[in-house]
């Protein structure tokens, strides 16, 4: 029922305040409308006005010249006509959004000049009629002073399941208010109810549940330092009646003091009362503090300490009642190079399962960056970590090996550089966990390349590569499959070329496409798979503001193993927006 | 019993080190105030200049009254920059009549017009008597931004952050002058590339949509968040092309409904946990249950992002690893033949992996 006051005020505070302002006869510029324009993206319909500094008009006053700005205008519709042509799995091809078919309403946005120069209003509606839409509306007045914004949204998707399955659904809606005491401090309060409704395949029941969240939070300059006051209390609700549902109400408050300007000293504290239907209630309580420290121009250094307290009466195995966590670090500035040493210990008092005995096993984190330009024009990064457990606590399992990570270790290098036509980049990431105990490993080993090319003042090539390789063994795992014969080795790339023949039109054409193999032991769907989506778009900006769009997608997906997840399809989309 | 190392004891002494090492800090770095003048005609300039504050700053704390212009002079040279700013949602609360003088239209952002007129055609003093955000070092723009909003962040929690760290500055993702009101049309300065460290990687691209049907961007952003942030981190936009990812691509989320760009200082990785970031969507996950799923539940290990990769994955549900895969890199003893079928949970078997109320195996509820 509150959902459904809260969904209906949202909406009527829209359409309420839309009706409610008309526009001004001051407003109109009335320039002329000799706007240098370039329009330069897929699908929506954003336009760019370039402007090069210094080429205005020159430093004596003359008559005012004609604007290089379109008029104002305050509706924004677009409207449009699609059609899929898809065969195979709908399931696979909706998995996470539902594209318009037939003709839609796109979007809807209203922005009018207000009455009072201190008030600004601004709305919009897309997918309006469709299963996927999104609605928000923003209103301040008093010069800002004061702010009430509310949205809402609904998408329908499906999982993808070899055998075709009913809809899952999620619906939001949300509202918020800010008002300023004075100019640096405000209260806030936010809503939000999310419905989510997931149907699966057999013998999986399906979920039915709503999550309503409300926060106020004052937060501002107090002396010489910032205060930040929070209360938050967020409701799980499960309308199967399979899960207990929960209210949490978390209340917390911090202040950040700056005795000097290179002092910062923080400390805070929050509560959370965790109540669960038929079940005892549970307790969090988190303290931290945290300084930093800066000497001289080049040198930071930062210490954090967190203390987390859980009192937990419902869990009946195994869970962490006390946590200390400390970090420490250091960074060095030098010309244009930063580099950060760091140290982080955290370690919990962990009670076993049978509840009998308390564990305090602990992790000890070294970590670092180093940052800065070489060769003048490229900038590189490096960052990593390593990871170690220490008095790993038994288990209760069939096999009482420790179950933890016993080593982390994770780096990640980057390069990066160009020049105004030509921008290029490489990422790589090597990252390994493993449990001695266990003798257990697992890998990750990525790489991305990419690059820009602005080939000439009309033509575009975008181009990005990544490959994603994973491996893993256990010698407790005798013969085939072991964890490695799980994991996939990943392609995906695309490429772009844009075209723009004039500043009215613009063209592109792009190829993504991925690829995913593993072993996949148990012939399962999911495990060998590729795609291909090739997306052609056409975009011409009329005088006057008023656009035009032609998308034509031919995309494909094809698994290796369970032929009924394919589908293909050819998507035509044609739109039109009008400014007025 | 709980332990207490000795490098446990060290950090937590090193609070009130800290503290007593700042203050010596302050103590030794103090300029002392210079001896007054004995010039009648020095005036308030002569107390003013003893402030040490720097660039820009100092631009508004050293401006006296006849200083600004209320804009007229902006104008003349600036006409299209002004008509945009004036459709700007920006300028609203420039407007208002309770600012004071040098927190008012143009000069409130770029600081007092005169010294800018009387060194335009300076090259070397252009950029030292008006605030270029085009020009600007990162920590030159954040001050200044930093003058009005106050509220939200200060300069000691943004100058901490990562992305102050990277050199990004507050224009390099979020624009002032609008062209129009709909927020469809974006005014770009031709030499936007020259900017700092940050921007010169992102030059023209900012405006290009990675993908389509994405939601308005809020907040003055240049362009949606998808493709803002998507500009510098490019691993994570190949990760959301996976097979299996959070639903960005399509419009359905922005980064911000998980990630922070202005972290506070309460909002450092450790404070709020990875399980706390979630559960604001996926509450069902929440618990506590009566049987929970160590170390994936919360403190002892990563834990949501033990077993999923939150932006994309080649793997169903996000996950790390295929199938079975997931669960025999930690439980080791159970392979192939312990009973085979398809996944561990979704076999009818371990249904309730995120935790139980009835069983201890997480069987099926």
């Amino acid at each position: 029922m509150l959902h459904k006051v809260t969904k209906l005020f949202a909406i009527a505070a829209l359409t309420t305040m839309c009706a409610a302002y008309q526009h001004s006869a001051g407003a109109q510029t009335g320039a002329g409308t000799t706007a240098t324009v370039v329009a330069n993206t897929t699908t929506s319909t954003a336009a760019n006005v370039t402007v090069t500094p210094g080429q205005d008009d020159g430093d004596k006053p003359k008559a005012p010249p004609k604007s290089k700005l379109d008029p104002p205008t305050d509706f924004l519709l677009e409207a449009g006509y699609s059609d899929w042509q898809l065969h195979g799995s709908a399931n696979k091809f909706r998995q996470y959004a539902t594209l318009p078919s037939g003709f839609f309403l796109k979007e809807l946005t209203y922005v009018p000049v207000m009455a009072s120069p201190g008030e600004h209003f601004f709305t919009s509606i897309k997918g309006i009629g469709g299963t996927d839409y999104r609605g928000e509306g923003k209103y301040s007045f008093n010069y800002g002073s004061t702010q009430i914004g509310g949205y809402f949204s609904g998408n329908e998707f499906y999982e993808d399941t070899p055998d075709p399955v009913d809809p899952s659904a999620r619906r939001n809606t949300g509202f918020n208010i800010r008002q300023a005491i004075n100019k640096s401090f405000a209260l806030s309060y936010q809503y939000s109810d999310s419905i989510q409704q997931d149907r699966y395949d057999a013998p999986n029941p399906g979920e039915d549940q709503n999550t309503l969240i409300q926060s106020a939070t004052a937060s501002g300059k107090l002396g010489n330092g910032f205060l930040k006051l929070t209360t938050t209390n967020m409701q799980f609700t499960d309308h199967t009646g399979t899960l207990a549902n929960s209210n949490t109400q978390t209340t917390g408050a911090s202040y950040l003091w700056s005795p000097i300007p290179a002092l910062d000293l923080e400390a805070g504290y929050s509560h959370a009362s965790i109540g669960q239907t038929g079940m005892q209630g549970s307790q969090i309580d988190v303290m931290h503090f945290n300084g930093d420290l800066s000497i001289g121009s080049g040198t930071e250094v930062n210490m954090s300490v967190i203390n987390r307290n859980l009192s937990l009466p419902n869990i009946q195995n195994a869970y962490v009642r006390h946590e200390d966590a400390e970090a420490f670090a250091v960074t060095q500035r030098f010309k244009s190079w930063r580099g950060t040493l760091g140290l982080t210990i955290q370690d919990d008092e962990r009670v076993n399962t049978g509840q009998s005995y308390v564990d305090v096993p602990k992790w000890s984190t070294l970590e670092g960056r180093l940052s800065g330009k070489v060769l003048g024009d490229y900038k590189v990064s490096v960052r990593g970590y390593t990871q170690s457990l220490f008095d790993a606590p038994g288990f209760s399992t069939s096999d009482p090996s420790n179950l933890y990570w016993t080593s982390k270790n994770f780096v990640e290098g980057r390069i990066e550089g160009g020049h105004d036509e030509l921008n290029y980049y490489a990422v790589y990431t090597f990252q390994s966990d493993r449990d001695a105990s266990r003798d257990s490993e697992v890998q990750s080993s990525q790489y991305t390349v990419g690059a820009t090319w602005q080939v000439s003042n009309r033509i575009n090539l975008y181009g990005e590569y990544h490959h994603e390789a994973w491996a893993g063994y256990s010698s407790q795992i005798a013969g085939f499959p072991n964890i490695g014969d799980y994991l996939p080795t990943t392609n995906t790339g695309i490429v772009q070329v844009t075209y723009n023949p004039n500043r009215r039109t613009y063209f592109s054409l792009t190829y993504t496409g991925f690829g995913t193999e593993n072993n996949n032991p148990l012939l399962q769907a999911d495990g060998n798979t590729r795609g291909t989506f090739v997306t052609i778009n056409g975009h011409y900006r009329f005088p006057k503001g008023y656009e035009m769009g032609l998308m034509f997608a031919p995309w494909t997906y094809h698994d290796n193993v369970v032929g009924s997840m394919n589908y293909s399809t050819t998507v035509f989309m044609l739109t039109g927006s009008a400014k007025f | 019993m709980k332990k207490t190392g000795s490098i446990r004891k060290a950090l937590l002494y090193s609070v009130p080190m800290l503290l007593l090492a700042g203050l010596i800090v302050a103590a030794v770095t103090a300029t002392p105030a210079p001896p007054k003048s004995k010039d009648k005609d020095a005036g308030d300039k002569g107390t003013k200049a003893v402030k040490a504050v720097k660039f820009p700053l100092s631009l508004w704390a050293h401006a006296d009254e006849g200083d600004y212009s209320g804009g007229r002079n902006c104008t003349n040279c600036h006409r299209t920059a002004a008509e945009s700013y004036e459709r700007s949602p920006h300028a609203i609360f420039m407007k208002d009549p309770h600012n004071p003088v040098d927190k008012a239209g143009c000069e409130g952002c770029h600081g007092p017009s005169k010294g800018h007129v009387a060194h335009r055609k300076e090259e070397e003093g252009l950029f030292q008597n008006v605030v270029s955000y085009n020009h600007g070092k990162a920590e030159d723009i954040a001050a200044a931004c930093l003058r009005c909003h106050n509220d939200t962040l200060t300069e000691s929690h943004w100058k901490r952050s990562q992305h102050a760290h990277a050199g990004v500055s507050c224009t390099s993702c979020h624009q002032i002058h609008w062209a129009d009101r709909l927020g469809k049309d974006r005014i770009r300065v031709a030499d936007d590339q020259k900017n700092s460290d940050f921007t010169n990687t992102v030059g023209k691209e900012v405006h290009e949509s990675i993908w389509p049907n994405q939601p308005e961007p809020k907040a003055l952003l240049k362009t949606n968040e998808s493709t803002l942030c998507g500009t510098c981190h490019r691993k994570v936009v190949s990760e959301f092309r996976h097979n299996f990812h959070h639903p960005v691509p399509e419009g359905r989320l922005v980064c911000s409904d998980c990630h922070s760009a202005h972290p506070n200082k309460d909002e450092r990785k450790n404070l709020q946990t990875t399980k706390q970031a979630c559960i604001t969507c996926h509450a069902d996950k929440a618990g506590p249950f009566v049987y929970e799923h160590d170390p994936t539940s919360n403190l002892t290990g990563d834990g949501c992002v033990e077993c999923h990769n939150p932006h994309g994955s080649p793997n169903p549900a996000l996950l790390t690893s295929f199938s079975r895969g997931l669960c025999i890199k930690c439980h080791t003893d159970k392979s192939i033949n312990h009973n085979p079928g398809r996944t561990c949970w979704d076999s009818g078997c371990h249904s309730s992996i995120h935790g139980s109320n009835h069983d201890v195996n997480f069987l099926q509820r």
